[in-house]
């Protein structure tokens, strides 16, 4: 059976920091009765880094930008295992040496691919090279050459993505907030041409717009509740 | 909506310019209103204190433990400290 656990985080940087509660002191006293408000000075030295893995034990719920259109979400390759840096550049390796220059995948330089379960890669991302067992991309990579970094879970590698590059690419956003979006660039034009007033008036219904859509989300009135641990 | 539709309704003609503004329109929008929403879980590694943030993330809606205050294996929100620990990391951050 699984064990309770206690952790908080706290951001440093562009990092988060994650902590755990250990309830035994360097004396050996172990406390039974925790109370998460003990943030004084004793508390504090309660909290230190996880005390153990847990495989899949953190998880982010976060927000991204919608320029990119997965076509079909079949279209993917689960082959990725690890990774190096090439040159500066993120090499995507697969030691089961998929070809991925030729179909289904069919990469190539300008290619696009979207990377998901891939920890901090997620995301859309330009291809140089492909090859058998490689993709290399145009993203930036600080790491180690020759040493591959393991992936924690199998990356999903969709490579049949439409991205927001031309005319006639769709907006993945229903069409309300699609109006948003023009007076965002209108107010970006106008900014440009040095019309400060007329810039404040169609950011101002930018927001207008994309708040009166978040807001028709919700049925009924806000209501506020205090969160009494740690925040 | 197309993107050309877009471009005719603000009047103008220069496609790269008016793409950039859309995206960030949209990164724009979503800090306010969040329209796309993905999870991602991480390996909590054993005395690894620091880890990141994918790298396509805007916005933190939620961060959670499993087995945090429950023995049922459940994903539950952690809070966030209002200070740092006493105790550092091994890496000295």
């Amino acid at each position: 059976m699984a064990t309770s656990k206690e952790y908080a985080y706290y951001l440093k940087g562009n990092k988060l920091a994650i902590v755990q509660k250990d309830l035994v002191f360097s004396s050996g006293q172990t406390l039974t009765q925790p109370g998460l408000n003990d943030l004084g000075i004793a508390g504090r030295l309660l909290w230190k880094s996880p005390k153990e893995s847990i495989a899949d034990g953190l998880e982010i719920q976060y927000v991204h930008s919608p320029d990119y259109f997965i076509n079909e979400t079949d279209d993917k390759n689960t082959a990725i295992d690890t990774y190096v840096s090439l040159g500066g550049l993120l090499k995507l390796i697969d030691q089961g040496d998929d070809n991925y220059s030729a179909s289904p995948e069919s990469l190539s330089d300008g290619s696009y691919i979207v990377l998901r379960k891939a920890g901090k890669w997620n995301g859309l991302h330009k291809v140089k090279e492909a090859g058998t067992g490689y993709v290399t991309l145009y993203t930036k990579c600080s790491d180690s050459a020759t040493v591959q970094q393991e992936f924690e879970e199998s990356p999903e590698l969709y490579y049949n993505v439409d991205v927001l590059n031309d005319e006639d690419d769709e907006l993945d956003i229903p069409r309300y907030l699609a109006t948003a979006v023009v007076y965002y660039v209108k107010a970006k034009y106008a900014e440009d041409i040095g019309e400060i007033e007329t810039k404040e008036y169609f950011m101002r219904e930018f927001r207008a717009i994309t708040e009166k859509f978040h807001a028709g989300k919700q049925k009924g009135p806000f209501r506020v509740q205090s969160f009494s641990m740690l925040t | 909506m197309k993107v050309l539709e877009i471009m005719e309704r603000v009047g103008v003609t220069d496609t790269g310019r008016a793409i950039t503004y859309i995206k960030d329109a949209l990164e724009e929008m979503n800090m306010i209103s969040e329209t796309h929403v993905n999870t991602e879980r991480i390996d909590i590694t054993a005395d690894q204190r620091f880890y990141e943030f994918p790298s396509d993330m805007l916005k933190v809606l939620d961060i959670r433990c499993k087995n945090h205050l429950n023995v049922d294996n459940e994903y539950r929100s952690i809070p966030r400290m209002i200070g740092e620990p006493i105790r550092k990391d091994a890496d000295g951050n």
